[in-house]
């Protein structure tokens, strides 16, 4: 086989619960999960909205992670022909991104959380879908990356900022000035594809940089946007200075102390880091979504 | 057979569908004993008082009763700010008469609040309007930071407002923070117009309450003050957007005021 250029991803991420759902005896409603393939790897974080609307989103936010990892991957096996993953045309990605991704994520979900609901909770039967789906309610946030592209989609609240090498930090997906206070959008909406922000990628293969994922709880414990943006650049930096192994074994504690210091609520962080590597013989790996199953590239 | 395409050698760019990059920064020192990120802070929750100065609040000790309630309020509410460690709140009083003015115009930690009397002016008149307006400056953004929690608005008034109170309403409307707000009415005495108060509150979940004594009025304040505030304090996160839905849940208002043979208002 020729020798190619390709990247690998560092993926790893934390979920903590906050101080106001230790007060209120709440669990942890925050989840996370990534897959890897060789060619691509996505990372989702959710949200469970853990009002008493909603007392099974920590199920749901599970579920959102899990969906959002096969929603990907089968999207890569079915429309990205592996190897030609470089040459997926404009328009179809422009068709992935705005069209499929928002359709499949929402099906997929709401039918996993019917399915789950009426094989468990017999009693709650004669509730009508929509109410079904509102006792699960989620957000979700997804970066899928590949060699040339990533995609990125959120819908709720929370943030993806992109980190590059260079220190620029952005923040594709902007806040959703609808959302005011603890107002957020639903993948239990009625509406929940017409709620969904998409935003595409493109960049050259050997560009590294940083995707960072995180739940609301974290974004609403900074003072202003560039406080928050400013923590990108601090984990990449440390990511350079430090390694991965520093960030695996202090985020837990940075996430802990800046709920507490800030908005109280569950915090969830997790990151894509894509490293330039020359694979002679690439191998296939696969990683069930899931916090203790990081992928290390150091 | 084809030779395959070679990737695009593309600059980094977007594609957004909806709105342009939101930020981005270039060259900052970063201190790596410290939380990654910049200032880190509780979530704020501005109160509002909005409170009517007019001559009739001289009479009957109204204005003292209010004052008293007031001053009365600030150690509960304490306790709530303590029990709700990781939001701060902050206190901002409106008084209105001729004119609409700040008696304190700065959000105030609710730690550091001290209520200093306010006095009652004879012969003015209720410049409720005025007041709305200035409480929509308020409730823009900036000076509302984007991640504040819901606002509460609290309007006393034992009379009826002598200027174009709805323009002043309608400005307020207009605002981001006006619809997530929680916003209370009390009447002092059987003179308030309680249509103003209810199209002030505009919540069927929220009564008007009506104070005809001075422990009912002091109950109504703490009420807001302390059972509607923690609410506000600790809320889940609620779906919104295009399912529609409430921000913040209401706790049960006093019981009904028990009208004593000789209320004094």
């Amino acid at each position: 086989m020729n020798d190619r250029v390709t990247t690998s991803w560092w993926i790893w991420g934390k979920s903590v619960r906050g101080v106001t759902h230790q007060l209120q005896n709440k669990p942890l409603q925050d989840a996370w999960g990534q897959k890897t393939e060789e060619g691509f790897s996505v990372l989702a974080v959710a949200d469970g909205h853990g009002s008493t609307t909603a007392p099974y989103s920590a199920i749901g936010a599970r579920l959102a992670v899990e969906t959002a990892c096969d929603v990907f991957t089968a999207l890569y096996h079915s429309l990205i022909v592996p190897d030609a993953s470089l040459y997926l045309n404009m328009a179809q990605r422009y068709r992935l991104a705005k069209l499929q991704i928002p359709r499949d994520l929402r099906r997929r979900w709401q039918d996993t959380v019917l399915q789950l609901h009426l094989e468990s909770d017999v009693t709650n039967n004669d509730l009508k879908v929509s109410d079904i789906l509102r006792l699960y309610g989620t957000t979700l946030l997804t970066v899928f990356v590949t060699d040339n592209f990533a995609i990125l989609s959120q819908i709720g609240d929370g943030a993806i900022l992109v980190v590059e090498e260079d220190g620029t930090v952005s923040q594709p997906i902007p806040r959703d000035q609808r959302l005011l206070g603890v107002e957020t959008t639903s993948l239990a909406g009625k509406y929940a594809e017409q709620d969904f922000k998409i935003s595409l990628l493109m960049f050259e293969p050997s560009s590294p940089m940083l995707f960072l994922v995180c739940s609301d709880g974290y974004v609403n414990s900074f003072e202003s946007d560039e406080d928050f943006h400013m923590a990108g650049i601090d984990y990449l930096d440390r990511l350079h200075k430090y390694g991965a192994k520093y960030i695996q074994e202090n985020l837990e504690e940075w996430l802990t102390q800046t709920s507490k210091q800030g908005s109280g609520d569950d915090v969830t962080v997790a990151f894509i880091w894509s490293q330039q590597q020359k694979l002679v013989d690439p191998k296939i790996t696969v990683e069930k979504g899931s916090q203790e199953n990081a992928q290390d590239a150091e | 057979m084809m030779a395959p395409m070679t990737a695009p050698q593309l600059p980094l760019f977007y594609w957004d569908f909806f709105k342009p990059i939101s930020f981005q920064q270039t060259g900052r020192q970063v201190n790596t004993q410290s939380l990654p990120g910049g200032k880190i802070s509780h979530r704020p929750v501005r109160f509002f008082f909005l409170l009517d100065c007019s001559g009739s609040m001289t009479v009957a000790g109204k204005i003292d009763s209010l004052n008293q309630a007031i001053r009365e309020a600030i150690a509960p509410m304490r306790e709530v700010a303590a029990k709700n460690p990781t939001a701060e709140l902050q206190v901002q009083v409106i008084k209105f008469a001729d004119t609409a003015t700040w008696h304190i115009a700065n959000p105030t930690p609710i730690e550091k609040f001290q209520w200093q009397s306010i006095e009652a002016y004879r012969d003015q008149r209720t410049a409720m309007g005025a007041a709305f307006r200035l409480v929509a400056e308020q409730l823009r953004m900036p000076p509302m930071p984007e991640r504040s929690l819901p606002p509460v608005l609290c309007l006393i008034s034992d009379g009826q407002p002598t200027d174009d109170y709805r323009s002043g309403l309608k400005l307020m409307q207009s605002t981001p923070w006006y619809k997530r707000a929680l916003r209370t009415g009390i009447g002092i005495g059987s003179d308030a117009d309680l249509d103003v108060l209810r199209e002030f509150i505009d919540n069927p979940e929220i009564p008007v309450l009506v104070a005809l004594t001075s422990n009912q009025l002091a109950d109504f304040i703490l009420w807001t003050t302390v059972t509607l505030t923690q609410s506000v304090m600790m809320p889940p996160t609620q779906a919104t957007g295009s399912q529609g839905g409430t921000n913040v849940f209401i706790p049960k208002p006093p019981s009904p005021p028990i009208v004593g043979p000789i209320p004094p208002w």
